[in-house]
């Protein structure tokens, strides 16, 4: 297996006036993969980038980036970035941004300008490449910093929020570079608060939440924990007590729901022989089933659940190694827990 | 590469102000106009003869047009380069780093393989080149219009452009460390030119008080007044030690570039212009007297560059600290 793309042992920042942005952040991004940093507003992931960018300093840092200790700048020409609000003058056009940020990066004349070519032609840009940056759209504006995060031929590539201000096909567009980036190998670092967009795109997520990461490893593990299945049988159920005490028992939930006039029975399970007691009670009753339907929670469901159970300003659990998910405690209300329970 | 990258960026930035243009039509046509001087067997002429003035003194082959000349070429580089060309430079210039340090452009260039410092220096060294830029337009001109209207090949007038950048690189350097502890251009600019203002005010003080004291020693000034001219006069040395010399600077062009220090009329205080062929021989031993001790108190070149570049030096650093030490 090869060496990880970025290893954090231990990233910790305090601004000025105690203020804590990271409060010793562990993660692992692995070679080749797309990899997810989410977290709600103020969590400290513009932070950690600029901290892996040099942009910001740090109070205590061990990790490494593409094998080398974070901080070493020569580390940054193998490096692409694509900054939150990019903000280029207006003035520049698209081949003059690309030399200038490929001239950082110390890429020859005659690289850059075939490079450039390349990348003007995959973002969709090529016509628009002499003119100003004031005639550009948001979205053109996006696409061209996705194009010089790349003039470097990166192995490793932060993207910070990439498909802001994009419209649907962009965003479909955007979604396919990436994945071509994976392809080739490259690693991509994307920081996003779309989670549907992160759940699609992303092999790994990490959580982080008050500068700790709270949860990480890939959209199927994380998602696991909330899986269940859900019996549906049509009309509001006549109350049956053994029923009651079993889907009790099991840390299940009965509930109603008017819009389909369908009563739910969801037992936060992954294996199905779980529902047969309650199956075997509905039968019992004559009661008809009208389908058995695994549920699986989504990211953001996930999301929300974990972040708004992480105690501000305290050491979360600590993460759970990769695969050790079932362990991981679960809770007993089903996603559909807005539906009202039944009494 | 990266450099050259920087440079080329900070360029575009300048290009792309109306005031870039401006400027450089304006050295253009400074130059232009400086050019116009012409002498003839009965005189001298400008605007390219549009305007001709009869005169002995100044005309072709005589050493005084030399002089006139000379005198023209240091009026431009006192007045228009050391104080307009100045002022808009640094209305070019001074939007350069808080420019780069705006949230979402400083990212893109700090997450490069380049060091701050280097950064730093590149972005500063551009806008130097853009004020060398202009000053080398213009002592070209000038060069080439001594050699066209007197057949003289004067290379000395090329000496101003290492001196008007010198005398830019002082105040930009505070523009500089302003900019980057406010992050924005126009407190910046305002304040460097209220400091190039106490410069130039101390400078004055210092330069009328010497005047004064010399005045005092010729028995011209109530000896009452002789202490606090000395006391002024001290503390306006002792501050201008630590600041940067910038009219002392700007005047070395005048005292290397014009050779002949014999007296000539642009050098008499108009009050003592005189009337009858006495009161001119009074006044010139006056003048005389007067130029022989300030020129024995005039400060070596060695003093003005090195407590000047000192200044800048110390500002740079400070400046550069305060923008490699930051977070963004």
């Amino acid at each position: 297996m090869n060496e990880p793309a970025i290893d954090l042992q231990d990233v910790a920042k305090t601004y000025p006036r105690s203020v804590q942005a990271l409060r010793g952040v562990r993660m692992e991004v692995r070679d080749g993969e797309i990899f997810g940093l989410l977290g709600p507003n103020g969590a400290g992931k513009s932070t950690l980038v600029k901290i892996l960018l040099t942009i910001v300093k740090p109070t205590r840092c061990e990790g490494r980036m593409l094998g080398q200790p974070v901080g070493d700048r020569s580390t940054l020409r193998r490096i692409g970035y694509l900054p939150e609000q990019m903000r280029f003058p207006d003035y520049l056009t698209a081949n003059q941004v690309l030399d200038f940020v490929g001239g950082l990066h110390e890429v020859p004349g005659s690289v850059r300008k075939k490079r450039a070519d390349e990348l003007l032609e995959l973002v969709g840009l090529s016509v628009w490449r002499s003119r100003p940056l004031r005639s550009y759209s948001k979205g053109m504006k996006q696409r061209l910093g996705l194009a010089q995060a790349l003039i470097n031929k990166p192995a490793l590539v932060f993207l910070d929020e990439p498909t802001d201000g994009l419209d649907p096909i962009s965003r479909r567009e955007v979604a396919d570079i990436l994945r071509t980036l994976r392809e080739r190998g490259v690693t991509v670092f994307l920081n996003s608060h779309l989670l549907g967009e992160a759940e699609r795109l992303c092999d790994r997520v990490a959580i982080l939440s008050s500068g700790q990461v709270v949860r990480q490893g890939t959209v199927e593990e994380l998602t696991r924990e909330g899986r269940s299945y859900e019996v549906r049988v049509d009309g509001r159920l006549a109350e049956i007590p053994t029923l009651w005490e079993i889907v009790v028992a099991l840390g299940g939930t009965i509930s109603f729901d008017s819009d389909a006039n369908e009563t739910h029975i969801t037992l936060p399970t992954t294996r199905p022989q779980q529902m047969m007691p309650v199956i075997d009670e509905l039968r019992r009753h004559g009661i008809t089933i009208d389908a058995i339907v695994p549920l699986r929670q989504s990211l953001e469901e996930y999301f929300i659940k974990v972040v708004s159970s992480a105690p501000a300003g305290k050491p979360a659990a600590t993460v759970p190694p990769t695969g050790s998910r079932e362990s991981a405690p679960v809770t007993s209300g089903p996603p559909t827990a807005s539906v009202p329970t039944l009494h | 590469m990266q450099l050259i990258a920087i440079i080329r960026d900070t360029w575009r930035l300048l290009r792309a102000r109306k005031l870039f243009w401006f400027s450089l039509w304006i050295t253009a046509l400074a130059g232009l106009l400086f050019a116009s001087i012409s002498f003839d067997s009965t005189g001298w002429s400008v605007l390219y003869g549009l305007k001709h003035f009869a005169d002995d003194n100044f005309r072709s082959g005589s050493p005084a047009a030399g002089e006139l000349y000379g005198l023209a070429f240091t009026g431009i580089v006192n007045w228009w380069l050391t104080f307009f060309g100045i002022i808009l430079a640094l209305v070019s210039t001074a939007s350069i780093f808080p420019e780069m340090l705006q949230s979402g452009a400083i990212d893109v260039v700090l997450s490069k393989p380049i060091s701050r410092t280097g950064l730093f220096i590149a972005k500063y060294l551009s806008a130097l080149l853009f004020v060398a830029f202009q000053v080398t337009l213009l002592s070209v001109m000038v060069f080439g219009a001594g050699w066209w209207r007197l057949g003289v090949l004067d290379w000395s007038v090329f000496l101003s452009i290492p001196l008007v950048v010198l005398f830019f690189s002082y105040l930009y350097s505070v523009a500089v460390l302003l900019g980057v502890w406010l992050k924005s251009s126009l407190p910046a600019l305002l304040l460097t030119l209220l400091f190039w203002g106490l410069c130039s005010g101390l400078a004055w003080v210092e330069r009328v008080t010497i005047q004064s004291t010399v005045a005092s020693n010729m028995g011209e000034l109530s000896p009452e007044l002789k202490p606090t001219v000395e006391t002024t006069r001290r503390y306006a040395e002792r501050a201008l030690i630590a600041l940067p010399k910038t009219y002392e600077t700007a005047d070395l062009a005048r005292r290397w570039i014009i050779r002949d220090r014999e007296i000539s009329w642009a050098d008499l205080p108009p009050r003592a212009r005189a009337t009858s062929p006495g009161e001119l021989a009074r006044d010139h031993e006056r003048a005389r007297r007067l130029r022989d001790a300030a020129l024995a108190m005039e400060k070596s070149p060695a003093y003005i560059l090195g407590t000047s570049l000192a200044f800048e030096l110390l500002i740079l650093t400070w400046a550069c600290w305060l923008f490699s030490r930051r977070d963004y």
